[in-house]
């Protein structure tokens, strides 16, 4: 991959291929609130610094920098003003990639599974992070937090990430409830969290989404459904059995209850996205079958987590 | 028990089903969420009526292929016997174009068609042409209505029908017939008449003969019989040979017979074909009538007596006679063959038979005359033949007798000697006896002065018609159409068209088959003769007349069974046929399994 001197290379990934790589690195991921990271970033912060936006002015006080009075104003007014500029800051990412069972469904015909799926919107939506000095988490979860790399930032740190995603199990039941108050247990500074599931967790959503409405978290929920979840073809006659649990449930399949399971599903993801529109979040529904950068590059520009 | 063995293998197919597919989903949540809201029972009745379904399409097909007795479905198990009149009147033309005997198969096959699965049936006739049939299934019996014929004569007759004691089912009795014949028929029988009022008119007569007054001169005699409801305009003709052509159109009453007398001097001689023709006749067996016409010309004759004036004048006034008197002294045999075409051997009778036919006035014994009897003083004539033509036209009944020799009766009934008059002296004998065989004779047991004959008025006529018998060159035979036997050993049998008609030799007779007027030339090595087949009873025409009139009732009914003409396994595999539909519409539908 030929670069511009003291570029940093690109990083091999199998997740996703250089070319696309390439066009994400034009976009930052775009948060409805004021950054609040630490570290200079490219997000406008909710504090005046350094930054390249003028914010307002104020009277000098002894310890202010020097470098920031007005002198063309101390010149008019004989008075020492300083100019003020919005603080640019980093933006924390919170990227869970759901690594249950229930995600391993859907593949064939050249289709990803919801997984392999899940991996790579996680994969390109971190290197978006890394290529804007984000602060990104990549959090595989399942009944419990599986996996994390947690506050990384910069280019350098996407070959680890694409890593770490390449080398997650699949497999485990699904419980986000759990892992959202196991990962938020310790102190993290508020930012986006990238939700990418197919939300089959068997308490529901409600009750997961709620530990991240508590927490103030500016929520992106990417619902990743397969094919043969929306429309299932199934014999006549089926013992259905669930990916995670094993459970199997002996059924006579009609045309009734076909479409009786897909109004169902429906409304589930219906549900799901009425919640987080509810609460100022942003949903997007993923299928399988569509080309996932078409979903990165168009569809979440659509929704405005990509700028 | 063949319902519950379909029964036990279908719900045995069902519990044997292949076990459900195992497709592992992403989460039964939403499975879970969706059967929550269908019910179990809904699953259970599916399954019932997919069983349902399936044992009755199973049961349907296994009743339709095995056809069991089962009572409600094929109807109860009968002996039926089916007796269809096959007269000839039931070759009538119906309305539409059948016949009354068609429509009497339609009748018997209707009957058959309704009856139990398991019934046995005899089909038999009034005519006698099924023979002694046995019980059989329906399909044979179906066949042996198709093959039944129609008798073209004959008396029909109720069948003796054997009852069938070994079988416990009960037995019907049907009689099919337009009720045209007479014949008694059996208490219990069910009677179904396939009559329908029909137009005909009929030739019931038809003779030519010679007048008695002048024996060249001939005239045909018809009766034309009109057995239509209504009166019919009849055209009729008499046609022959060499373009002899004579038409009339009359009209005849209904119910009535019309005479009509035709001069057929002009014609020389042969077949005589009669036909009446009118619009709507419907029995067309009787409209035609052939008569034969002897070869009328001036016949040499030749009178032998010792002398007999009463003889010899009767005979030289006999029209177209020419007569040659000589004695018994002066009669050379040889003389015979060329000179005369008759001879009249007046109480003689030479030692060999004459070359030329010879009627024969008390004979003396001769080897080739047949023995006569001891002599019979006043002897009684006691029958005679009506039929003969020789007997016909004379008063036998006032013939008085003073002595005569009176012949044994032949014994053999295929002799070619004919008994014309009987009489009896102390033993019964023939009085008149004829010869047909290659030697023409008429013996004539009594001399003309032993009796009053030569003073009867019609003497001539009995003279005219023994000449007309003795030189006719192929005396015909007067029969009814039907079976036809005649004295002929080996014969060849043609119609009058010249073709060969099929016969039967039976010995010294051959039996052939006359199913129309006609008139057949029978030949053997030894002779040749005519025989004229017509309709010769007048009753023949009469197919209006019948005893049974609820007509409408039983072909309407026919034509009702032929309509729906369908079996109880028809009927079943049809059940199945749409059982099988719905249960795949039901199946496409996914409302069953």
């Amino acid at each position: 991959m030929p670069g511009w001197p003291g570029e940093l290379p690109l990083p091999v990934s199998k997740l996703l291929d250089d070319r696309f790589l390439n066009r994400l690195e034009y976009f930052r991921l775009q948060s409805k609130r004021p950054a609040r990271g630490h570290w200079k970033g490219v997000h406008r912060a909710n504090k005046t610094g350094s930054g390249m936006e003028f914010s307002d002015f104020r009277p000098y006080a002894e310890g202010d920098d020097l470098k920031s009075v007005d002198w063309r104003t101390y010149m008019r007014l004989n008075r020492l003003i300083l100019r003020l500029y919005e603080e640019e800051a980093d933006l924390p990412i919170y990227i869970f990639v759901d690594s249950s069972a229930s995600m391993r469904v859907g593949s064939g015909d050249g289709t990803p599974s919801k997984f392999d799926y899940a991996r790579k919107v996680a994969g390109a939506l971190a290197y978006v992070g890394f290529v804007n000095m984000d602060r990104v988490s990549l959090i595989a979860v399942a009944d419990g937090v599986i996996k994390d790399i947690s506050g990384k930032r910069g280019k350098s740190q996407a070959w680890p990430a694409f890593d770490f995603l390449e080398s997650l199990p699949n497999e485990g039941k699904t419980s986000l409830q759990a892992a959202f108050k196991r990962y938020f247990s310790a102190p993290r500074t508020k930012g986006i969290v990238l939700v990418i599931s197919d939300f089959l967790d068997p308490a529901g959503f409600e009750p997961s989404m709620r530990v991240l409405r508590q927490l103030r978290h500016e929520v992106f929920a990417v619902h990743v459904v397969s094919e043969e979840e929306v429309a299932p073809n199934l014999p006549d006659e089926v013992v259905l059995v669930d990916a995670e649990d094993g459970s199997a449930t002996k059924r006579q399949v009609t045309p009734a209850l076909i479409d009786a399971y897909r109004a169902e599903f429906e409304r589930y993801g219906d549900e799901l996205e009425r919640y987080c529109t509810k609460n100022g979040w942003g949903y997007v529904r993923a299928l399988t079958t569509v080309s996932f950068e078409d979903l990165v590059l168009r569809v979440m520009r659509q929704h405005g987590l990509l700028r | 028990m063949l319902l519950g063995a379909v029964a036990a293998v279908i719900v045995l197919l069902y519990l044997l089903k292949p076990r459900a597919r195992r497709v592992v989903v992403a989460s039964n949540l939403i499975w879970n969420r969706v059967l929550a809201q269908t019910s179990a029972v809904t699953q259970r009745w599916r399954w019932l009526l997919s069983l349902l379904l399936a044992s009755l399409i199973g049961l349907g097909i296994a009743l339709a292929l095995t056809q069991p007795e089962v009572r409600a479905l094929g109807g109860e198990a009968k002996r039926i016997a089916l007796v269809l009149d096959n007269a000839p009147s039931m070759a009538a033309r119906t309305k539409d174009g059948a016949s009354r005997f068609r429509r009497a198969q339609d009748v018997a096959r209707a009957i058959v068609g309704q009856a139990g699965i398991a019934s046995q049936f005899l089909v038999t006739d009034t005519m006698g042409f099924a023979g002694a049939p046995g019980y059989v299934e329906r399909a044979a019996a179906l066949a042996q209505i198709e093959r039944l014929p129609i008798a073209v004569t004959g008396k029909a007759r109720f069948p003796a029908l054997p009852a069938g004691s070994d079988f416990n089912a009960k037995l019907d009795r049907y009689l099919i017939s337009d009720g045209v014949a007479e014949y008694p028929v059996p208490e219990g029988v069910i009677a179904r008449s396939v009559f329908e009022p029909a137009d005909n008119v009929a030739l019931i007569a038809f003779d030519a003969r010679a007048l008695p007054n002048d024996p060249t001169r001939y005239q045909a005699f018809l009766q034309v019989s009109n057995a239509s409801l209504e009166p019919k305009q009849v055209s009729l003709e008499v046609t022959g040979a060499g373009g002899f052509a004579a038409t009339r159109s009359f009209e005849v009453g209904a119910g009535k017979v019309s005479d009509q007398i035709i001069d057929v001097s002009q014609f020389a001689g042969g077949v005589l074909h009669a036909s009446v023709k009118t619009g709507g006749d419907a029995f067309s067996l009787d409209n035609d009538a052939y008569a034969l016409v002897q070869t009328h010309n001036t016949k040499r004759l030749l009178l032998v007596t010792a002398g007999n004036p009463y003889l010899q004048d009767a005979l030289r006034l006999l029209p177209g006679v020419q007569l040659t008197t000589v004695a018994p002294a002066k009669y050379r045999p040889e003389d015979s063959s060329a000179k005369f075409d008759v001879a009249v051997f007046d109480r003689f009778a030479p030692n060999s038979p004459p070359a030329v036919p010879v009627l024969l006035f008390r004979p003396p014994k001769a080897a080739w005359l047949p023995e006569t009897g001891v002599p019979a003083t006043k002897p009684v004539i006691t029958r005679w033949d009506e039929e003969n033509p020789l007997a016909m036209g004379f008063a036998w009944k006032d013939l008085q007798l003073e002595r005569a020799v009176l012949t044994k009766l032949p014994e053999k009934a295929d002799s070619d000697q004919q008994v014309v008059v009987v009489a009896r002296g102390a033993n019964e004998g023939a009085l008149v006896l004829a010869s047909d065989s290659e030697l023409r004779w008429v013996q004539i047991g009594f001399a003309l002065e032993d009796s009053n004959l030569q003073f009867q008025a019609d003497f001539p006529v009995f003279l005219g018609s023994a000449l007309r018998w003795l030189t006719a060159t192929t005396p015909a035979q007067i029969r009814s159409i039907g079976p036809i036997e005649v004295v002929a050993r080996d014969a060849v049998v043609s119609d009058v068209d010249g073709k060969k008609v099929q016969s039967v030799a039976a010995g010294a007779r051959t039996v052939f088959a006359a199913n129309r007027p006609n008139v057949f030339s029978v030949k053997t090595p030894a002779r040749e003769f005519k025989v004229v087949a017509n309709v010769v009873d007048p009753s023949f025409a009469q197919i209006n007349s019948t005893r049974l009139a609820d007509a409408p009732k039983a072909v309407a009914a026919a034509q009702a069974a032929r309509g729906s003409d369908w079996h109880p396994w028809m009927l079943l595999l049809l059940l199945a046929t749409v059982l099988m539909a719905v249960e795949a519409l039901l199946y496409h539908r996914r409302v069953t399994l």
